[in-house]
């Protein structure tokens, strides 16, 4: 009996995937798997299929049937665009996160926190549908709820996005292992941090192109999807829990 | 004494026996933990089977025209030369592949870091006790076949001696020199074949691997990275010990050579020196090389024989400086008893009896300032090495110019060091007292090739452990182990060059008195004169020599590195299910690259090292010779120094910056320093460990030679032909 598992990327692109690949094969296949040469990070979760939409279920079920020498199919795609906003997020599952080198990491939805530590300002890596990088006065549940509603002036249907880990630029030494986030232009950083903890206003874009460099060593409590009736949250591990758990994908996520 | 020496010797070698025998009993592990140690065993047992293949038979080649152009003699002691240095590094090599596993299988049974300390550095015993062992061997085997039933150290046997080219020499001096010849033979090809071979996979597997496919070091994944494990066992292993046993038989001998030297041109007149002396500083230092040795031993059955601590780097610290402590109360307490009643001034000991023991301490206190200097300049601990990640923020190029920066600046202070020891060594007992201070820093060269040696095990240990997916706590521990080994190894090489340095003044000084004719019995002023164009121009040569040889040596590693990228790339393209982890990498290949490739290209520095004094003197005669040496050895003790340091500066600051600084690792900064790390990789582990055997092979192969090109060269012919 064939098992179809359906796969909604959200990183590097979005995109609504039919795979008879489980999701650590999924993610090694689309990370470097391939004769293409390419080795991507990629973020997908696992939702269920058959939800009432106007994705063609019955296509996926034709196409994604084993090849004639009887390696599995690996990817039928069924939506490539506009794809976040189309899926109910009752029906997510599991999110994985995948490394360039093709390590897998699998986390647990959880319900979304009501509060989270109080700071003077929050750094967010927006992920899907845009990929900005953004510095907001608004801690990580009330930035994705103000993304998706009217108030908002770049409204959004849905998004996903992960709170980071910010660089103290009083001391730009002892940084941790924060990858390219760390940057030379510190002056700009330290500009938007004064406008949105002095200057009035809600958020200001940091950098409008780096999600291109967007690593896992950088997120801070977890990732976030608000469509503007549901929140789901997925925490991400304490570092000594992945180091116990999840040795080999810490390695591959330069971690440690 | 020579009796005793020799049982130190056989002592040593048993020890070393003992200690593979405890290793080799225990368990190597998990299956797969097995598997993967006998594919790193197979591949370094090959290459060092074709490497010895190629070596010896270049060594039939150069004993036979010893033979033939010098003595008999000379050609043996050159064979015995090459056996016992080829054994130390095979034995090295051998009880390296062995550990690995045992180290990587006795942390995953026992979670303990200093039981695993302790299963490391017994490996890496067996290669310290191997290279005192087998050195020592060798030399007494000398003593007693050429000396003393040939006679060539009795008064009779202290003769200039023509042979059937009317070339002449005094007949030990060229026993010992085919001895250290070939001691230099083994190491040349260890150090050059070894550095071209393991660099060239680490590159490989760096390169493509981790930079190119993003995957971590030592993932089964990378079909390079056996290769690279491999090169740790035949370049950081066994031509790291044949380089040191080089390096400690050539301050032996440089040492013994040049008392010989001393006494042949000051047997009558005013500075007459009484045989007695003589034999005396013949077998001194044997003596004082046998007593570093039980010192060793106890050093290391020091940390083998108690319940050790959680901080390696403290336990390693501890048994080297007992080896060092007990080697100078020792080899004072042996001085003064050895030289006790000697008129000892004729030889210009300056400060009585004890005057060559000052100037070993001396030699040993500017190995240690050497070492310490290296450790600040390349660990990450000390200002120039955190100012070099810094300097990576900015990017590639000031990355590189800085490393080059802080490279130039650490030649100064040690050869200051350098130059202080020679003046009071020289103060203290004459040139003899140079080549005292060479032995004094080689003295506990036990001690330090067996921290030197722990290094590579503890990194393969790391390797076969994340191959094997093992625990995560596992790694850690050899990971730690790994990272001390680091630390130690940047101090040993100081050792190696200081020595180096030291050990060529000596052997230049031979070189010098070498050139006395029968009749100089009576004092032989030593002097070059570097206003005559001959010795300047051949001063200029030699200076541009280890350039010459530097770059060779370069692109050689750079020649098999690219075929080594090449293949990796082609594995990841034409078997797409490696990265997937559905089929095997073929590891087989990439040794065969690099192995061939190291074989291939190992033969053009090594042969230019032999072949450039012998171009020299044989065109352009003895003086041009003179200035080659001098030349060669300043710029290469210099250029040493610079790539070392450079190197370990460059590896140190990216792994600064991996530790959480500057942004960490996949930072612009971390990509700098990969950069810098790729860049000085050849230059501190292939260029500057050859450097100072450079020196020696030509100081060696000239002194060999300097009567043949005093009596047959082209310039004095074409002179001839116009008078």
């Amino acid at each position: 009996m064939k098992t179809i598992h359906y796969y909604l990327t959200i990183f590097p692109t979005e995109a609504l995937i039919a795979s008879m690949l489980d999701p650590v094969q999924f993610g090694s296949y689309m990370a470097q798997g391939t004769k293409r040469g390419s080795h991507e990070r990629l973020m997908f979760v696992e939702v269920d299929g058959d939800f009432p939409s106007d994705f063609d279920w019955e296509y996926a079920h034709v196409r994604t049937v084993a090849h004639e020498d009887g390696r599995p199919k690996s990817s039928v795609y069924l939506g490539v665009y506009r794809i976040l906003e189309r899926v109910p997020f009752e029906h997510l599952g599991t999110l994985y996160l995948t490394t360039s080198g093709g390590q897998t990491l699998a986390l647990e939805k959880d319900v979304f926190p009501n509060t989270f530590p109080k700071k003077p300002y929050y750094l967010y890596q927006d992920l899907c549908p845009v990929q900005p990088l953004v510095i907001s006065a608004m801690p990580p549940g009330d930035y994705g709820t103000y993304m998706v509603s009217c108030d908002c002036k770049i409204q959004l249907p849905a998004i996903c996005y992960c709170d980071l880990k910010v660089i103290d630029p009083a001391d730009p030494v002892e940084t941790g292992n924060l990858g390219p986030i760390y940057k030379r232009n510190l002056g700009h950083l330290e500009d938007c941090i004064e406008a949105v903890t002095t200057g009035g206003k809600l958020s200001k874009t940091l950098a409008r192109t780096f999600a291109g460099n967007f690593t896992y060593q950088i997120v801070k409590s977890g990732f976030a999807f608000v469509q503007p009736d549901i929140r789901v949250w997925y925490p991400m591990p304490a570092f000594d829990d992945l180091i116990e758990q999840n040795y080999d994908w810490a390695r591959s996520a330069m971690l440690v | 004494m020579l009796s005793i020496v020799i049982i130190i010797a056989i002592g040593a070698l048993a020890f070393a026996a003992i200690n593979f025998g405890i290793v080799r009993k225990m368990s190597p592990g998990t299956p797969e933990m097995q598997e993967i140690s006998d594919a790193i065993r197979i591949g370094s047992d090959a290459f060092i089977r074709h490497q010895y293949g190629v070596v010896f038979k270049v060594s039939l080649c150069v004993a036979v025209l010893l033979g033939l152009i010098v003595s008999w003699y000379t050609g043996v002691t050159f064979l015995l030369g090459v056996l016992m240095s080829g054994s130390a590094g095979w034995f090295g090599m051998k009880i390296a592949t062995i550990s690995n596993v045992r180290v990587s299988n006795i942390a995953r049974e026992t979670g303990d870091i200093g039981r695993t300390l302790k299963v490391a550095y017994r490996g890496g015993s067996v290669m310290g006790l191997c290279v005192g062992g087998f050195a020592l061997l060798g030399l007494v085997i000398v003593y007693f076949v050429f000396g003393k039933l040939l006679g060539q150290t009795g008064t009779d046997g202290m003769k200039m001696t023509a042979n059937w080219l009317d070339i002449h020499y005094i007949p030990f001096t060229m026993s010992l020199s085919g001895y250290a010849l070939g001691c230099s033979i083994i190491a040349m090809f260890g150090r050059v074949g070894g550095g071209i071979f393991t660099k060239a996979a680490d590159m490989g597997a760096d390169l493509v691997g981790k930079t190119e496919a993003h995957i971590p070091e030592d993932d089964p994944r990378n079909p390079a990275t056996i290769a690279d494990n491999v090169g740790d066992n035949v370049g950081d292993v066994a031509g790291l010990g044949a380089d040191l046993l080089e390096s400690y038989v050539g301050a032996i001998i440089s040492s013994v050579i040049l008392a010989i030297c001393l006494y042949y041109t000051n047997q009558t007149g005013a500075h007459k020196i009484e045989f007695t002396l003589i034999e005396h500083l013949m077998v001194y230092p044997l003596g004082f090389a046998a007593i570093g040795i039980v010192s060793c031993i106890i050093g290391i059955f020091f940390l083998l024989a108690r319940k050790t601590s959680d901080n390696p780097h403290r336990e390693l610290n501890l048994s080297t400086l007992i080896s060092a402590l007990l080697t100078i109360i020792g080899t004072g307490f042996f001085t003064a008893s050895y030289f006790r009643g000697q008129a000892t001034e004729a030889i210009g000991f300056n400060f009585g009896i004890l005057s060559p023991w000052i100037a070993a301490v001396a030699g040993n206190l500017a190995g240690i300032g050497i070492g310490q200097l290296a450790e600040v300049y390349t660990s990450f601990d000390y200002r120039a090495t955190r100012k070099l990640a810094e300097a990576s923020i900015e990017g590639y190029a000031l990355n590189i110019t800085q490393g080059m920066a802080g490279g130039m600046k650490s030649v100064f202070f040690p050869v200051v060091i350098m130059t202080l020891a020679i003046i009071i060594a020289n103060a203290v007992a004459g040139l003899y007292g140079v080549s005292m201070a060479a032995i004094g820093m080689l003295s506990y060269v036990v001690a330090t090739v067996s921290v030197d040696t722990f290094g590579p095990i503890a990194d393969n240990a790391g390797g076969i452990s994340e191959m094997s997916k093992l625990d995560p706590k596992v790694r850690r521990i050899t990971d730690h182990l790994d990272a001390v080994g680091n630390t130690t190894a940047a101090i040993g090489k100081g050792f190696a060059i200081g020595s180096a340095a030291l050990a060529a003044l000596s052997l230049f000084a031979s070189y010098l008195y070498a050139q006395a004719g029968a009749e100089d019995t009576a004092g032989f002023a030593l002097s070059l004169n570097f206003i005559d164009i001959m010795t300047l121009t051949g001063g200029l040569v030699g200076a541009a020599l280890p350039f010459l040889f530097s770059g060779i040596l370069i692109e050689a590693v750079t020649k098999v590195a690219r075929q080594m990228v090449q293949e990796v790339r082609r594995q990841f393209r034409d078997i797409p299910g490696i990265l997937t982890g559905e089929s095997k990498p073929d590891y087989i290949t990439c040794i065969s690259i690099s192995s061939a490739g190291a074989l291939a290209e190992m033969k053009l520095p090594a042969m230019l090292s032999i072949l450039a004094p012998l171009a020299g003197g044989f065109l352009l005669g003895p003086k041009f010779v003179g200035g080659m040496l001098v030349g060669t050895t300043l710029s290469a003790v210099t250029l040493a120094l610079y790539t070392a340091n450079a190197g370990g500066a460059w590896d140190n600051a990216k792994k600064f910056i991996e530790s959480g600084k500057y942004g960490g690792k996949g930072s612009d900064a971390h990509s700098a320093s990969v950069v810098g790390d790729t860049v000085g990789d050849p230059l501190k582990d292939t260029v500057g460990p050859s450097l100072d055997i450079l020196i020696k092979i030509m100081a060696v192969v000239s002194l060999i030679f300097v009567s043949v090109f005093q009596k047959y060269n082209l310039l004095d012919w074409f002179s001839s032909l116009n008078k």
